[in-house]
């Protein structure tokens, strides 16, 4: 059913540990991913965004398994009923990769240079245990043809082609296990701005004919905010705040998110608007500040803001906030 | 007085070899440069933008071949206009030299890479200034830094100063590195994607620097990007480059209102800008960007191009002056049937 | 674009598409005979191991057999390349000396490797625990001179050829060893093989099927750099007498014939000879090895 939740994340962190000395004491932990819950629903597309080190690439690697959660937990819906992907069992999982796959930032790194085409896009079927060779060559031309790149392409190697070529022989790989979610990490941001909007177009165009799930991460907000149904803004491991797309534009309640939308440069002339320019960078993942993890750098900042974290609470029409501002 | 052309470059060429194949990355590229405004050179990945800034400043390799009419440098600093022809200097001649920095000076795409990492920051911004000033004191060296970083908005200046590389954060070190730039005083300031390697946060801040200092100091700036959104933040004049060639060019309310160059508009139109209605489609460049080695005759931009004819295809296509200071290289313009 | 079109049957439009594809063997092959120094290589190894191959039929002559009434002779229209000490064709001797030497350097080289490819798989790979014990074994191997390993083992069982190829496989791998640890720790974190994993692939086909062909290129120069330190090694060894023993005829026991002043001086066929051959084979080894890496590439295409 669309609109359904597909995974639900229940305070999912992901914390790397910082080890120091020769007997390798745990000093700190790097959070990446510090407590996330949200839904992913059937066919929309969230939309992910925040600066480098806000652990939004994380978030992906750990809804693609790529990367174990710390705490919390991550439930997907296999065949009508939950499960956490923790206990999966290793069939089980293998079905749960079938289901959810992604689509990488660097088309360049993402496909081994070693190897062919073919040999690229017919593994996972092997791994996905097609044995008959005729029929995965014809889930591999279909593929071919949904990305619209030529069939002898197959018997050539990933550097002799371009960029975008190679983005969506990434997306036939992607998709020709017919996957019901898509993480797609940063798909278009290393491909030139002309290509670009070739390779959001087919993304888009497949989503509507195969009722994909995306996961669409990036640090574009002019591409998240076009390509999402609801975006989840992400400051130092946390959601700051959760919205539809059109409000989130139209109606920023989060003092960062109010930043970082007046930072983006619009390709139009005489829309220069009143600038948030923020001071100071984003504090080190390790030791965070205390309470709001944004406040060092908030205008706004209060006393509460110093001592209490604030919680992602729905201010009204699904649209959650994390600021103490608006209580 | 805003008028004055500071460079003035006129047919640049340049050919590079590898193995034994020579290419054309950049033909006939003209532009000029006014004193205090922003020139932005805008194009993808491999349309010489790069390669043509280096050749302008010479800072190039061996197997590089440039040709220009003339690339003229103004210099405006005492009292009557030197002029430099830099096109008939040697590349890594004393006068060459003593332009890049107290005149010229470039700032880089990656911060990370134009740091050295084994040296404090304060002892790589004094380099250029002991450099260009035989008989300055080190203190003294020092002491401008110092005020330079001040002036660049670095908190804790003094503390920062005694820090390596590695202690910094992107965008402080990219501030270095216009430190660095900035130290002696130059009349132009070349930034290759000077904000391409940084959070957008943080791109609107150095943007700001590079603003500020513009207007305080006069500063002539050439803003190399392929972001429109900074080229409509940012400049005065914009050249668009496509594989190795300016395809139009013009004042910023010519290319952003009244764009001409089928290339120019599918820049505008291909990217999504904020706020854009999520149902409509965005309208895309077909093809992808062509091998520099491969091309032959024509238009560059002919296969790629929804109005592309017979005559695309034959010769050099000329450039044609729409309006007042508009120059477009597209037959379409010399028809007249624009839009 | 010529594209071909993608009716009902995908199979067999692939098939078509393959058919009209240059393979990239015949690219590969053209590539390569196109390198002069390798094929040069090539045919100096060709020669080598015909010549030690069918040694018999090749000359007249024992290569054991002494013959007292025609040592030390200069180059003659009998003997090619003069007598030694012991008036034994030089020529012979070569060609013999050839099977041992080969034998050994070649094998040698590539168990080695072949341990060292393994190791450094699992150990740059999977990390941990298993990571850190291969790399104190492998310091272990480093640090200790390899000579004492040699005579405790030729000690216990004894000198010869395979006890030799043995010694030298245990302990040679730990170059290789330290080489594709180091690349398996840098591939493992490429996006290509985070995407081999996200789809579900074993960690043992990644290992062997994803990340090993990159690391080929490095382990064909060892391969090919450690040959010659083999040959010498065999000889070294066979000097001191741990070797095979000093009757059998190899290029380093040749070589050790040599080793007296008058010989030096007067009789220079008697360590010219298999020196060049040592020499040439090298050389052919280190061409053929840099061929075979340049076509290795599909980049390089």
């Amino acid at each position: 059913m669309p609109g359904d939740a597909i995974l639900k994340l229940r305070d999912a962190k992901v914390w790397y540990p910082v080890t120091k000395g020769v007997f390798r004491r745990t000093i700190g932990h790097v959070k990446a991913v510090d407590g996330i819950s949200l839904d992913i629903r059937r066919c929309e597309t969230l939309g992910v965004v925040g600066e480098s080190g806000c652990g939004k690439t994380t978030l992906g690697k750990a809804i693609m398994l790529l990367e174990q959660i710390t705490g919390g937990s991550i439930a997907a819906d296999m065949d009508g009923q939950f499960r956490e992907l923790s206990s999966l069992t290793t069939p089980e999982k293998l079905r749960y990769r079938k289901m959810v796959q992604m689509i990488f930032q660097d088309p360049y790194a993402a496909l081994n240079p070693m190897k062919k085409i073919y040999t690229a896009l017919e593994e996972p079927l092997i791994v996905q245990g097609i044995r008959s060779r005729e029929e995965r060559e014809a889930i591999l031309a279909s593929a071919m043809e949904m990305v619209n790149i030529p069939l002898d392409y197959l018997f050539k190697y990933p550097h002799e082609f371009s960029g975008g070529q190679r983005q969506r022989i990434c997306i036939a790989r992607a998709l020709e296990t017919a996957p019901s979610v898509v993480v797609c990490d940063e798909a278009v941001s290393a491909l030139d701005v002309s290509i670009q909007a070739q390779i959001l177009n087919l993304l888009r165009q497949l989503q509507r004919e195969r009722h994909l799930t995306y996961v669409f991460i990036a640090h574009d907000l002019s591409v998240v905010q076009y390509m999402s149904d609801r975006i989840a803004v992400m400051y130092l491991g946390k959601v700051v705040e959760l919205a539809d797309s059109t409000a989130l534009y139209e109606n920023p309640r989060h003092p960062y998110t109010q930043s970082l939308l007046s930072a983006v440069p619009l390709p139009v002339l005489g829309r220069r608007k009143r600038r948030v320019v923020l001071q100071g960078d984003v504090p080190s993942p390790i030791d965070k500040p205390s309470g709001c993890p944004f406040h060092e750098r908030c205008g706004k900042c209060k006393e509460i803001c110093k001592t209490v974290e604030p919680a992602l609470v729905d201010r009204g029409g699904g649209h959650l906030v994390a600021c103490h501002l608006e209580d | 007085m805003s008028d004055e052309i500071i460079l003035d470059v006129k047919n640049l060429s340049t050919v590079i070899t590898t193995d034994r194949v020579p290419v054309r990355i950049v033909k006939d590229v003209s532009f000029q440069l006014r004193r205090g405004r922003t020139l932005a050179i805008v194009g993808e990945s491999g349309c010489g933008k790069s390669v043509t800034m280096q050749s302008v400043v010479k800072l190039v390799s061996r197997n590089y071949h440039i040709t220009a009419d003339h690339v003229l440098y103004r210099s405006f600093r005492s009292g009557a206009p030197k002029e430099y022809r830099l096109d008939k200097l040697a590349p890594y001649g004393r006068v060459m030299r003593s332009l890049r920095g107290p005149e010229i000076s470039m700032v880089f795409q990656d911060p990370m890479m134009s740091l050295n990492p084994v040296y404090k920051i304060g002892d790589q911004v004094i380099e250029g200034l002991l450099q260009h000033n035989p008989g300055m004191k080190k203190r003294e060296a020092w002491a401008r830094a110092l005020e330079m970083l001040k002036k660049l908005g670095i908190p804790a200046a003094e503390q920062r100063i005694n820090e390596y590389p590695h202690q910094m954060s992107g965008g402080m070190k990219q501030r270095i590195v216009i430190a660095i730039a900035m130290i002696c005083d130059p009349q132009i300031i070349i930034a290759d994607e000077p904000t391409t390697a940084l959070d957008v946060t943080i791109q609107s801040q150095i943007m700001e620097l590079m603003k500020q200092l513009q207007t305080e100091d006069r500063k002539s700036i050439i803003l190399i990007t392929h972001n429109m959104g900074l080229v409509a933040e940012m400049a005065d004049d914009v050249a668009v480059m496509y594989m190795g060639r300016v395809v139009e060019a013009g004042p910023i309310q010519a290319i952003f209102e009244n764009p001409l160059h089928p290339y120019t508009q599918g820049l505008l139109k291909s990217v999504p800008v904020l706020g854009m209605a999520r149902d409509k489609p965005l309208i895309a460049i077909p093809g992808s960007t062509p091998n520099p080695a491969d091309l032959t005759e024509g238009c560059e931009f002919a296969g790629r191009c929804p109005y592309c004819e017979a005559a695309c295809l034959r010769g050099v296509i000329p450039s044609f002056e729409a309006e007042p200071g508009h120059q477009v290289r597209c037959l379409r313009s010399a028809h007249g049937e624009v839009n | 674009m010529d594209k071909v079109n993608a009716p009902v049957g995908g199979h067999q439009a692939i098939a078509n598409a393959r058919r009209l594809g240059t393979s990239l063997r015949k690219k590969r092959i053209r590539k390569f005979v196109g390198n002069k120094l390798a094929v040069f290589g090539l045919a100096v190894i060709v020669v080598f191991l015909f010549m030690a191959l069918f040694a018999p039929f090749l000359t007249p002559y024992d290569p054991l057999e002494p013959n007292f009434g025609q040592t030390l002779k200069g180059p003659s229209a009998e003997h090619w390349f003069g007598t030694d000490s012991m008036g034994r064709d030089l020529y012979t001797r070569v060609l013999y000396g050839a099977r041992v030497s080969i034998l050994i350097a070649v094998s040698s080289s590539l168990i080695a490797n072949a341990i060292g490819v393994v190791m450094g798989a699992f150990g740059g790979y999977f990390g941990g625990w298993l990571d850190k014990g291969l790399v104190r074994l492998s310091e272990l191997f480093a640090c200790f001179p390899q000579l004492i390993i040699v005579l405790v083992v030729m000690a216990f069982i004894g000198p010869g050829t395979f006890n030799l190829i043995l010694v030298f496989a245990i302990t040679g791998w730990t170059g290789t060893f330290r080489l594709v640890r180091a690349e398996y720790m840098s591939k493992k974190e490429e996006t290509y093989v985070k995407a081999c994993e996200a789809f579900g692939m074993s960690r043992l086909k990644i290992m062997f099927f994803q990340i090993l062909p990159s690391v080929m290129t490095t382990v064909i120069i060892q391969v090919t750099m450690n040959i010659p330190g083999y040959v010498m090694s065999e000889a070294g060894l066979s000097f001191l007498g741990f070797g095979v023993p000093m009757s059998t005829p190899t290029w380093g026991t040749m070589l050790n014939a040599a080793k007296s002043m008058k010989v030096l001086l007067y009789a220079p066929g008697v360590w010219l000879v298999p020196g060049c051959a040592i020499s040439l084979f090298v050389l052919a080894v280190n061409f053929f090895g840099d061929g075979l890496r340049d076509v290795m590439d599909p980049r390089q295409q």
